[in-house]
């Protein structure tokens, strides 16, 4: 049967803290003390056998504050990318219209673009016949 | 778990507690639960300091004064300072938790060995906990 040794590690160095028997009294206890003590970065609950295949000792559960920054790290990231996506899909959703209307727009333009033209140009020409009837009616 | 909740209370920054820092007032119910050991150079001569009352057999003589070896493996307080030698080895907080029996009945218990000392370093003094509760045959058949 394993004992599970929870060790911290404060002032740069790993200390032995408390020994149990129950794995999960040991983790309990380990994350309550990463809760409440502040000089602590981190702290580890290994589990240690003596058999006789030799000494052997594993690590069960781990935290440090690295961990916990690294986790808020991350979930602010993720947090990020959300807002992105959302505001992608919303920019997608508002540009869909547009574009479909876009292209009536643009047709809509050509034809009045070579009507106005049509139209100037047949004004010119009534003009031009004006003219030469008046000089005509004048001259001759 | 509150018993050690308590210890690392009153030990703040330090490695150890004292003996003078505990006060029953500051365990409340839990101090029927408890027992202190005064330390001796020689720990077989270790002897109880205070048994709580829910860790004597009733009717039974105090057993204050009387050293922590006699004290029969077949009592939660045989199994509750069966390893006050690891304490005083590692120098933690250690708790043990199983099967026993108690006053001819099967039980399952646990407990903890806390170390105090008056001058920082050297032990001599440990505060313990323990509880139990009895258990039916049949239920040993099942955790077997």
């Amino acid at each position: 049967m394993p004992t599970y040794e929870i060790r911290k590690y404060t002032g740069g160095r790993w200390m032995l803290d408390s020994i149990f028997d129950d794995k999960d009294d040991a983790v309990d206890e380990a994350k309550s003390l990463m809760e409440r003590s502040r000089g602590l970065t981190a702290i580890r609950v290994v589990a240690v056998a003596n058999d006789e295949t030799g000494f052997k000792e594993w690590t069960v559960y781990k935290q440090s504050i690295v961990d916990g920054e690294n986790e808020q790290a991350n979930q602010r990231a993720s947090q990020v990318r959300r807002e992105v996506e959302v505001a992608r899909a919303q920019r997608k959703l508002d540009v869909a219209p547009k574009a479909k209307a876009a292209p009536r727009t643009k047709r809509r333009s050509g034809w009045a673009y070579y009507a106005g033209m049509g139209a100037r140009v047949l004004f010119l020409i009534a003009i031009g016949i004006g003219a030469l009837i008046l000089l005509r009616r004048q001259f001759l | 778990m509150r018993v050690l909740a308590y210890w690392r209370e009153i030990c703040g920054e330090r490695e150890f507690p004292q003996r003078s820092d505990i006060a029953a007032e500051g365990l409340g119910a839990d101090w029927s639960h408890c027992l202190l050991i005064a330390i001796e150079a020689m720990p077989e001569r270790s002897s109880f300091l205070y048994v709580g009352s829910e860790l004597v057999v009733p009717d039974g003589a105090s057993l204050v004064g009387s050293p922590v070896v006699a004290c029969s493996r077949e009592t939660i307080l045989g199994l509750a300072t069966a390893y006050l030698g690891t304490v005083l080895h590692r120098r933690v907080p250690v708790s043990l938790s199983g099967s026993g029996t108690h006053r001819g009945a099967p039980i399952l218990y646990r407990s903890i060995l806390l170390p105090l000392s008056t001058d920082g370093h050297q032990i001599d003094c440990l505060l313990g906990a323990a509880n139990f509760r009895y258990v039916r045959t049949s239920d040993e058949e099942h955790s077997g």
